[in-house]
């Protein structure tokens, strides 16, 4: 039967460097010493066309075997057209590709590969590639210390290709939304809703002296860290329950990688050991929907999956929006 | 005013002193510093990181989950200690 697999992955971070202040408290707890940034004149699109061509330069796959483009963003180039199709030119697909977006965050990943698995295993294509890039930089409000130390820019691409195989080699997958937290991680101006004018350009400081506008990300931290702990061991349990499998029988997990605090609490409340547990956010922070994949690509250059290992992927942020998957690594 | 002797629950036993000075290093403040009567809003270490490590305490130590909004409507440390009691009695 035929199953979607992984068959390659990689990514690109832009070159300018935001370093924290390593004395700063926030620093120490968050784990992430500097993350990148995307310069004034580079776009998500940008670093997304750079990570596919990675994968094209290493081998994997041609742009000529592609037959659909999914591509994860919340920074898109423009309202319309679709970014997707801008990279279906750029980077020299056949015309003969579907392209679309999708507008997720830090869960985006995982729904990628359950997009990537239901469009081969429908037997509608047999090769997919699925990009995810953000810039939340261009965002963000520089004097805002919420959310500045901790996200960083940057694109992934990973090849879904197919192969016969009597068990799944990507899922079973759990989902989950909860709009009511949409308010907890917003950018509340800048859409239709509530257009970008001068008001909303208007920075407003808050007792701690974070200051941000209207046109920038909003995070409130305690409710992001209230949401994870509410449901991510559930949706563990479940993706476990429906493998019939416990956490010893999983090789290796990749959560999202959203800060050091919070990966080390959900560990020990999981009972996760740390050598099973990916920990990647030092360097680049916190990537958003390409955080995964970014870490999948770092453990693998670590030797820390083997092939045929069974990796748990979880994802969740932004929405609120989560979803968990059970990949079966095939080696590249 | 809750009595500086009474026990307060959890995965550990833990009396109010003890709850006191592990508040101080989650909010990164000085030793003995805390009281049941601080006022909340005179902390430099109650904002948001300082919040999520509280957070991240109370579920480990006595598996309590807070919101926010929840963590906001308190004015003193006792309020908690009130909270916690609480949700063990």
């Amino acid at each position: 039967m035929k199953k979607g697999y992984i068959k390659g992955i990689e990514y690109y971070l832009p070159e300018l460097i935001d370093h924290n202040d390593i004395n700063d408290r926030s620093t120490k707890k968050i784990g992430i010493s500097e993350k990148r940034i995307a310069s004034s004149n580079e776009f998500a699109s940008d670093l997304a066309f750079k990570a596919a061509l990675k994968l094209f330069e290493k081998g994997i796959c041609t742009p000529n075997e592609v037959e659909f483009l999914l591509y994860c963003t919340q920074s898109p180039d423009y309202y319309l057209p679709t970014t997707a199709c801008i990279l279906q030119d750029r980077l020299n697909l056949p015309k003969s590709v579907g392209a679309l977006d999708f507008n997720l965050g830090c869960s985006g990943y995982v729904y990628g590969l359950s997009l990537a698995k239901g469009l081969i295993e429908t037997g509608m294509v047999s090769n997919v590639l699925l990009i995810t890039s953000d810039t939340y930089s261009k965002y963000i409000n520089s004097k805002d210390r919420t959310v500045r130390p901790i996200f960083g820019d940057g694109a992934s691409a990973t090849f879904i290709s197919c192969q016969d195989s009597n068990i799944d080699l990507i899922g079973p997958f759990v989902f989950g939304t909860d709009g009511k937290g949409a308010e907890n991680l917003i950018v509340p101006a800048g859409g239709l809703r509530q257009p970008q004018t001068l008001e909303t350009s208007k920075e407003i400081e808050d007792q701690f002296g974070n200051a941000r506008s209207a046109n920038n990300l909003y995070m409130n931290g305690p409710e992001i860290f209230n949401f994870t702990l509410r449901e991510i061991p559930a949706v563990i349990e479940e993706i476990l329950y429906k493998l019939n499998k416990t956490l010893d029988d999983i090789n290796f997990m990749v959560f999202h990688q959203a800060n050091a605090f919070m990966l080390e609490h959900l560990r020990i409340k999981l009972n996760i050991p740390a050598e099973k547990f990916s920990a990647q956010v030092s360097t680049c922070g916190n990537t958003v929907s390409s955080s995964i994949p970014i870490a999948m690509r770092n453990e693998l250059d670590n030797n820390k999956v083997q092939i045929g290992d069974s990796l748990l992927l979880v994802g969740f942020g932004v929405g609120y929006s989560w979803s968990a998957c059970q990949i079966i690594y095939m080696g590249e | 005013m809750v009595c500086m002797s009474n026990n307060l629950h959890g995965g550990i036993s833990m009396n109010q002193s003890e709850f006191l000075r592990k508040f101080e290093v989650a909010l990164d403040e000085e030793n003995e510093t805390i009281t049941p009567t601080t006022d909340l809003d005179d902390l430099i270490g109650w904002d948001s990181i300082g919040k999520i490590t509280f957070m991240s305490f109370l579920d480990s130590e006595f598996g309590i989950n807070i919101s926010d909004k929840q963590l906001n409507d308190f004015k003193n440390v006792s309020d908690i200690i009130a909270l916690i009691q609480y949700k063990f009695n």
